[in-house]
């Protein structure tokens, strides 16, 4: 006995004593469920809130960023699996409480905390208590997750929150279950239950060769979003790189990028944006009024900024994010 | 033939290093302990055995 039932995110890991969730930082003693990693954060740096990528989220400003170890999902092209698919013992952390965490951030000036690199879900109540401390101080809290969550926990989590990066990282249940070991109805309930709840929320989709990149699949993610998220979603296309238990495959051609981006840009998207790929010119925000260009960007450095305030110079069109 | 005192440090040694390889047994390498409840933080949501159906 002394059996537990995790109802954070869909698997519903079941417990017994001394067993942990799929996650590895969730474990059942004595009939309790506890985080290993609640105050243990294996990686903090200040990096600028274009990284997330958050490119309607006070531009240039610094986001506090934290992650500890663990992941819900398992995705074979993970980037960051040496902390996400690790144990919290095989992570080397530093302990940081909230408190410490929004100091810190205060301290180095940034006006966002992060929960970022491997999965803010996992660490829920380090990322809650840690964003409710930050609100307080008057901070922004940013999530970068995949989504993998249950409704009851999100709501809860949104209350605190203000932005989120969100992957999606395909449009079939298929690709969920070969490529992460999950389910994509959660994640899509996600994005949905952020937006009614007014948090700033913006997509990312690695598009990887062979996997995701058609057509059919580039226009199913886009009309979704259209549908559901409404037009002034951003949506960051993201280029892979042979990473992890993926490396049998090529980085993501260019031209496959300029595809997708194409294509949304066809079906309505107004902010359709290229990641990984520094130099392109789709890191810029272009003023969907005007069509002027409103931030101009290289990598994550702003370069030119024509809409303080999210306000267009050019014909005073209010873009949409978060900008004060 | 070793002399008195010899014999002595060499029990001596062996009986620190037998200590200290249980001390480092007891406290060493987490992953190969149970952990216990005392510095962690009891998660948001879950149920228990007894909340469980079936």
């Amino acid at each position: 006995m002394n059996k537990v039932e995790c109802t954070l995110c869909p698997r519903h890991c079941k417990l017994a004593e001394g067993q942990r969730g799929d996650c590895r930082v969730r474990t059942n003693v004595g009939g309790k469920l506890f985080s290993l990693v609640y105050g243990k954060p294996c990686a903090v740096n200040t990096d600028p809130i274009e990284k997330k990528p958050l490119y309607h989220l006070l531009p240039g400003s610094s986001a506090f960023s934290i992650a500890t170890a663990g992941c819900n999902l398992h995705c074979l092209y993970c980037q960051n699996w040496e902390i996400s698919q690790s144990q919290p013992e095989n992570a080397r952390s530093t302990p940081m409480s909230p408190e410490e965490v929004v100091s810190k951030a205060l301290a180095n000036r940034c006006r966002t905390i992060a929960y970022t690199y491997s999965e803010p879900i996992v660490f829920y109540e380090y990322t809650y208590d840690t964003s409710k401390l930050a609100k307080d101080k008057g901070l922004l809290n940013a999530l970068v997750t995949a989504g993998y969550i249950e409704q009851e926990p999100l709501k809860q989590l949104c209350a605190v929150t203000d932005a989120a990066s969100v992957t999606i990282k395909g449009m079939t249940e298929d690709f969920y279950q070969k490529m992460s070991k999950g389910t994509l109805k959660p994640v899509l309930d996600c994005v949905t239950t952020m937006k009614k709840m007014g948090v700033w929320v913006e997509i990312i989709n690695l598009v990887i060769p062979t996997w995701n990149d058609s057509d059919e699949d580039i226009l199913a993610l886009v009309r979704w979003i259209k549908n559901y998220c409404g037009v002034d979603t951003p949506l960051h296309f993201s280029r892979f790189w042979p990473m992890y238990q993926l490396t049998n495959l090529p980085p993501t051609p260019e031209s496959t990028l300029n595809r997708a981006w194409d294509i949304a840009k066809k079906e309505g998207l107004r902010f359709v944006y290229m990641g990984n790929l520094p130099t392109h010119h789709g890191n810029n925000t272009l003023c969907p009024s005007c069509g002027k260009l409103a931030i101009e960007r290289r990598g994550y450095e702003i370069l030119q900024d024509h809409a303080p305030n999210g306000k267009c110079k050019y014909c005073n069109f209010q873009l949409a994010g978060v900008w004060k | 033939m070793p002399s008195k005192i010899t014999r002595r440090r060499f029990v001596k040694i062996c009986v620190l290093g037998m200590a200290g390889f249980f001390i480092a047994k007891l406290t060493g390498d987490p992953t190969q302990r149970t952990p216990g409840s005392g510095n962690l933080k009891e998660a948001s949501f879950y149920r228990r055995a007894d909340d469980l159906a079936g």
